[in-house]
């Protein structure tokens, strides 16, 4: 009886509030902190790592590319930080210029694919009718293909560089951000200040441009934020597969595909670089994480 | 008087797609409507919900195609032109939206909305263009600082002051208004429709007023119009005809529903004329309203009744008038 | 137990008493008076309007009649005697079930009342089956009649439609049926014909009326348009920022206002 009463309630409350009461009540303490807290940590290593990519050659102890083939494979000391890999190289060097180089990677792959998927995002969801058939069964073909693999097959035939690993990510990636940004614009369009915008005489550049993609703008960065650590994620595996970045580029990727070989007996050559790889993913997701929250409140 | 805008039997269906058939199913929101609106003469256009009013006054603001049928702004067709053809007229056909809270967009200022309005039509310096926006916002009666404040800073009230103030900063000749009032406060309403009347003296501005409360309309408008299932049933000029005149038998349903104004007026609620809304005939070939009506005959079920005039000025839709 | 009780509100057919009710809602920065030292009651077969404009409090109160105020809305003072029983002196558990077995609420916007994934008739027949321990069968007899008091056509074809297939005017009615079919000895109307045209506002005042002479029902009626207090009110209170500032019969505030704000309202009528 109690429980059918509380049931009432709850569609009673529900009713009143269309703010919905779940996400109240769910509010506890380990969901604040992770509402609170955690973006501002995220927050503090995406700075740090920024910082470390920026400063790379001032604070990094060594050059990463100079090998030593008498100091191979040492423990840390004061002059090698974390010590050295097969090739005796600086591994602490290496792994902050590997942020550099990471953050420079997926940076490009992230540009790259919001100036191909915003437009057309925008001018899908916009023009609507015909166009739009027709650039999403495009965004289609791209979205049904396996998005790994397809990057493989760009890599494989362009030859392995960076470069050609940016190219091959961003021309799959591209499809699905179209589609979103496409879903938004849409959105945007139904809104009551459109219908007014084309009232006070807007051209449709101004209304796309001053209206829908300044309304959009917060959600699609808080989408790129989350996005990156996937992106670094992506990089990472390419270059450990060689299609990537190639020998001796400081890169995380890099890194451990060149520790591989010794797993067993050094196994510190493989944890320090995925170590790196993790924080830096959690950092930006945990901002993206916040971003998002802060901006739906 | 000169003609200012037109409608030429304007029709507007909207398309509903079925989730299971190819089949598109057509709603029909406007049917066959032709309304001259002369200058300087503001009409009121009243109906329920669903009955394509505002559907009705969006074509004739241009910010809606018709499926059918023209809509003329000073002899000009406006219907069927683009976006940048329609540019230059925008100064003078201006349009006051129903929702205050959706119409401003939430990432500019007050003062920003506005401006743009004036610098789309107007080579204007920025001083200038804020001396306007100065002007109207005292016009409305809004201080010159809502012009820095964000649309969601103001209340209700405010904001359709603001929302008027952007229609009629450029002082338009022909302004759509769809519900201003019914989104505000019964206290409030009073002041916005003796705003608008004000305005409408000042700036010699013709009204096309949308509204379901027919207590509205002799504020601001000289002819009143009566509107069902996407029709005009009924249009009386209110100048030469008193407002208690109005013959057709929807009219009278919706005067018969006006809450009282003061206890003593309480009538007997005549609930057994209130038939659901929801069943209109789908044919063109009856009068839509019959099966509501008290009084139908035979020749409302097979023949559609047409405007006719029965008095100066006064044109009814309906077989027994 | 030992509810506080008061006998003698019962003698006068006083469903609703609300006495001296304070209510704050507390913000990090401040304390927002939302309520201050209100008097209200609403008699059995009355229809009792609470009116104000946005933002007075009024929709404040009936949420703590209710017992459903928001979390940070703190009832600092006052009692609400609900057929007779303080409800802010029961204990929570019984007071859940205590209001909604006494009370039906409607609210302005009919459609987001109503739960979108579930058909009228399943609605319906929940909310029978809570109240009252019968078979489906009979639920489902007793919401058809239901349905049929309301007026609405079709009760049949009605109860497998969901909301979003009905019109505004047509689910406040659903509403009002199923706020009704326990016979709650009182029924709070939040706005209920704001949202709605002149015709179906028509149609909802003569059910809210007939409910009331037929079951007896008290009416709290809470909405900002003199016009539907002129039509069906028999006592009006005119709330402004969260105090009543004057209250008395439909009559005594239309021909004889004292306070200005009255006046005010009543000189704002179209």
């Amino acid at each position: 009886m109690d429980e059918d009463d509380e049931h009432m309630m709850q569609i009673k409350i529900q009713a009143i509030k269309k703010l919905n009461v779940w996400f109240r009540s769910s509010n506890g303490i380990i969901n604040r902190i992770f509402t609170q807290k955690a973006p501002v940590f995220g927050l503090v290593i995406v700075a740090l790592i920024i910082f470390i990519a920026i400063a790379a050659s001032v604070i990094a102890p060594n050059d990463p590319l100079k090998v030593n083939m008498s100091m191979r494979l040492e423990g840390p000391s004061s002059l090698y930080w974390l010590g050295t890999d097969n090739l005796g190289r600086c591994i602490a060097s290496r792994l902050i210029w590997g942020a550099r180089m990471s953050l420079i990677y997926s940076l490009c792959v992230l540009g790259l694919m919001m100036v191909i998927s915003i437009p057309i995002g925008l001018l899908s969801g916009y023009a609507g009718g015909r166009v739009d058939t027709f650039i999403m069964r495009v965004t289609d073909i791209f979205l049904s293909l396996p998005t790994f693999l397809m990057a493989l097959a760009i890599a494989g035939t362009l030859g392995p560089s960076a470069k050609n690993m940016i190219i091959a990510m961003a021309s799959v990636w591209w499809s699905s951000y179209a589609r979103i940004i496409r879903g938004m614009a849409m959105q945007m369009k139904q809104q009551d200040f459109i219908l007014a915008a084309k009232a006070a005489a807007c051209t449709h550049s101004q209304i796309i441009f001053r209206h829908i993609l300044r309304n959009i703008a917060s959600p699609i960065i808080i989408m790129a934020t989350l996005e990156i650590g996937s992106i670094i994620l992506a990089i990472a595996s390419f270059s450990f597969i060689g299609l990537g970045a190639q020998p001796p580029t400081p890169e995380w990727g890099i890194m451990l595909s060149d520790s591989k070989e010794f797993i067993q007996t050094q196994p510190q050559l493989m944890i320090y670089p995925g170590i790196a790889i993790i924080i830096t993913v959690m950092a930006f997701n945990l901002l993206g994480e916040g971003l998002k929250n802060a901006i739906q409140d | 008087m000169e003609v200012l805008a037109e409608t030429l039997n304007i029709r507007k269906s909207y398309e509903k797609q079925n989730l299971f058939s190819k089949k598109k199913e057509k709603v029909p929101a406007v049917n066959g409507v032709s309304l001259k609106i002369q200058k300087g003469c503001s009409v009121g256009l009243v109906g329920e919900s669903g009955s394509g009013k505002s559907t009705l006054g969006r074509m004739m603001a241009g910010l809606e195609t018709p499926t059918e049928g023209q809509v003329l702004f000073r002899g000009q067709s406006i219907s069927n032109i683009s976006l940048r053809k329609m540019r230059p007229l925008r100064r003078n056909i201006q349009m006051i939206f129903q929702n205050s809270s959706s119409v401003f967009d939430p990432s500019y200022t007050i003062g920003e909305s506005i401006a743009e309005v004036i610098k789309n039509s107007e080579k204007v310096s920025k001083k200038e263009c804020l001396g306007k926006i100065e002007t109207i916002l005292e016009q409305v009666g809004l201080d010159t600082s809502y012009a820095q404040r964000y649309p969601k800073e103001l209340s209700g009230g405010q904001r359709q002051r603001a929302n008027i103030a952007r229609a009629l900063v450029l002082h338009p000749e022909f302004v759509v208004c769809d519900e201003p009032v019914s989104s505000l406060d019964y206290s409030l309403r009073k002041q916005v429709l003796t705003l608008l009347n004000d305005l409408r003296n000042k700036f010699g501005i013709t009204y096309l007023f949308i509204t379901h409360d027919l207590n509205c309309v002799p504020y601001v408008c000289d002819i009143m119009a009566i509107m069902y299932a996407g029709k005009i049933v009924e249009q009386i000029d209110l100048k030469n005809n008193s407002m208690q005149n109005t013959l057709h038998p929807y009219t009278s349903l919706l005067f018969s529903c006006i809450p009282a104004k003061v206890p003593a007026e309480r009538k007997k609620c005549t609930i057994e004329s209130i038939i659901d809304t929801t069943v209109i005939p789908d044919s063109n070939h009856c009068c839509r309203f019959f099966l509501r009506c008290p009084h139908y005959t035979e020749r409302c079920i097979n023949e559609e009744p047409l405007l006719k005039e029965v008095a100066n000025g006064h044109f009814v839709a309906c077989h027994i008038v | 137990m030992q509810y506080k009780i008061d006998k003698g509100v019962r003698s006068e057919n006083v469903i609703l008493d609300i006495r001296n009710l304070s209510l704050d809602y507390v913000m990090p920065d401040q304390n927002i008076h939302a309520v201050i030292d209100l008097k209200l009651v609403a008699r059995m077969g009355k229809i009792t309007a609470l009116v104000g404009e946005s933002g007075s409090g009024k929709s404040t109160v009936a949420l703590a009649v209710m017992g459903i105020q928001d979390k940070n809305a703190i009832i600092s003072n006052g009692e609400i005697y609900l057929a007779g029983t303080d409800v802010l002196s029961l204990p929570k558990k019984d007071k859940r079930s205590y209001i909604s077995n006494r009370v039906g609420i409607i609210f302005q916007d009919p459609i987001d009342s109503l739960n979108p994934l579930l058909t009228i008739g399943e609605q319906l027949v929940e909310t029978v089956l809570i109240h009252e321990k019968i078979t489906k069968n009979q639920a489902r007899t007793i919401a058809l009649n239901q349905l049929l008091a309301v007026s609405l056509p079709q009760p049949e074809e009605l109860m497998k439609k969901y909301p979003f297939m009905l019109s505004g005017g047509m689910c406040q009615r659903v509403m009002i049926a199923i706020a009704s079919v326990f016979r709650p000895l009182l029924l709070i109307a939040d706005e209920p014909t704001t949202a709605l045209d002149v015709t179906i506002q028509a149609q909802i005042l003569h059910h809210l009326d007939s409910m009331r002479k037929r079951d007896g029902t008290a009416i709290l009626l809470i909405t900002h348009d003199l016009g539907v207090v002129a039509e069906i009110a028999d006592d009006v209170c005119i709330m402004k920022d969260g105090h009543i500032v004057e209250s008395g019969t439909v009559d005594d505030i239309f021909y004889n206002p004292q306070h200005v704000h009255t006046r005010q309202l009543l000189a704002a009528t179209l």
